[in-house]
């Protein structure tokens, strides 16, 4: 898993990648120099339990992606089977998460669970 | 222009967005800002606009830029850098400004003014999110603007404003019987010291780290930053009007593309809660306690502005525009208008950037003085 993400942050530029299991778990990283994997994890645990708790509540039983924009960057979670991919990405306005690479990874993942868990 | 303008009667926002889009892929920057303002005298609002214009900007103001960082290179000329973390935060990019007043807080150590900078960005940001970190910083820098320029009247007054709105009222008598001996009696100073007498208290006893903490947890200070009368932040906010919000969100329902509103204060109480049909809406200043059985739309939009949106602030990315969430039964995209979080429910085929767009316009048109 570490090396699709690393591959995914080669092609997009992106600052970090990270696998987060459903219950918010970190399953994989790959992050560069002066981004914290622990706080990035602590948000994707955020956004898949606490967010997910309430989306489930409110009648939306599962979300494929959500997206975090901000001026200079934005924070992308989608789903990978399993597990969920969370990128944080920079200023680049076409990475989004339907980008081809981002959902080609996340297909790589759902792959890479299935043997995993073999 | 009269051409451009008669073109663009009576179209959408889209239109505006896509032929500005055009014109910039085809750099043609000057065409491009007048479509852009066009389209922002006819939607104030707009969000896709806005950021066009700020995009606009910052590609205009690139040579600027590169003149400003020219000369610090080459002799960290002092005026230099704060003309550049001046134009950085013109450009809304405070991430920028912020790297480049640390350098200059390195590269010129015995100034007060870098601090002084830092020190008012915190503060903002401080009165903006609650972050105890925030909050610790703005003291820090101000304080030490304070210790390197004996008679420096800003850092004195934001420290006041940061003790004012904390309730640390001991500070705050300190910092007052400072101001008397060195500000000039202006009407404003004035007024200043009279707020300030009503609360200062040298007797009172007070832990900073402790109000910072309570501050951050509660999400609310102890005093508001409007009853300050000596600085009106230029924040660039608006004020969405809680009595005007209602029939908007309502209106936008009826249109049939959006299928839930909540707009939510800074404490998470609901100003407007609307679903399609009118069925499960909340009166207008009830603050709702989430319970484990009844959880709604409305926590989804607490759960992002309490605990994605802080989160999210810890990796530098700027300032937010919104949270969009695709489901397989719909799309949400939350975000904060001015003073207030908002969230809206689309069915999957809505567009959420185009929800969010319609909803930001419709907004504006009840924006108004503060609450």
């Amino acid at each position: 898993m570490k090396t699709i993400l690393q591959d995914l942050n080669d092609a997009i530029s992106s600052r970090g990648s990270l696998v987060v299991a459903r219950d918010g778990m970190l399953v994989a990283s790959d992050v560069r120099d002066g981004v914290d994997v622990e706080r990035l994890a602590a948000l994707g645990a955020a956004l898949v339990t606490d967010v997910g708790a309430t989306l489930r509540a409110s009648d939306i039983e599962s979300f494929s992606h959500i997206e975090i924009a901000a001026e200079n960057g934005k924070v992308v979670l989608a789903e990978a089977g399993p597990l969920y991919l969370l990128v944080l990405v920079g200023a680049r306005l076409e990475i989004g998460p339907g980008s081809i690479e981002i959902q080609s990874a996340a297909k790589k993942l759902v792959r890479a669970s299935g043997l995993a868990l073999q | 222009m009269e051409r451009i303008a008669s073109w663009f009667g009576g179209r959408t926002v889209a239109a505006f967005v896509d032929r500005t889009r055009k014109k910039l892929a085809a750099g043609k920057l000057e065409e491009a800002a007048r479509i852009v303002e066009l389209g922002l005298e006819k939607f104030p609002g707009s969000s896709s606009l806005l950021d066009l214009r700020l995009s606009l900007r910052r590609a205009r103001a690139h040579k600027t830029m590169r003149r400003l960082e020219g000369r610090i290179d080459a002799s960290g000329d002092p005026i230099a850098y704060e003309e550049l973390i001046k134009l950085y935060q013109e450009l809304e990019l405070p991430d920028e400004a912020r790297r480049r007043a640390e350098r200059y807080c390195e590269a010129h150590p015995s100034r007060d003014n870098p601090h002084l900078v830092l020190g008012e960005m915190d503060l903002e940001a401080f009165l903006d999110d609650f972050s105890a970190r925030h909050g610790y910083s703005a003291h820090g820098h101000l304080v030490q603007a304070c210790n390197l320029n004996a008679m420096a009247l800003r850092p004195r007054t934001l420290l006041a404003e940061l003790f004012f709105c904390i309730g640390a009222d001991r500070s705050l008598a300190t910092v007052l019987s400072a101001l008397r001996c060195m500000a000039p009696e202006t009407p404003e100073m004035l007024a200043t010291f009279e707020v300030m007498e009503r609360v200062a208290d040298e007797d009172a006893e007070e832990r900073l780290d402790g109000l910072f903490e309570r501050i951050e947890v509660e999400g609310e200070l102890v005093r508001d930053p409007e009853d300050w009368p000596l600085t009106k932040r230029q924040t660039g906010k608006t004020y969405v009007s809680e009595e005007r919000a209602e029939p908007v969100a309502q209106r936008l329902l009826d249109q049939g593309t959006m299928e839930e509103i909540v707009i939510l204060r800074r404490d998470g109480s609901v100003v407007t809660h609307a679903t399609a049909g009118g069925a499960g809406e909340e009166s207008a200043g009830t603050l709702i306690q989430p319970t484990s059985a009844g959880k709604t739309f409305i926590d989804v939009v607490r759960t992002v502005g309490r605990k994605v949106f802080p989160q999210a602030t810890e990796f530098d990315m700027g300032k937010f525009k919104r949270c969009t969430i695709r489901g397989a039964t719909g799309n949400v995209v939350v975000g904060r208008v001015g003073n207030v979080m908002v969230g809206v429910r689309g069915a999957r085929s809505e567009e959420p950037v185009r929800m969010w767009d319609r909803l930001s316009v419709a907004l504006e048109s009840v924006c108004g003085g503060a609450v």
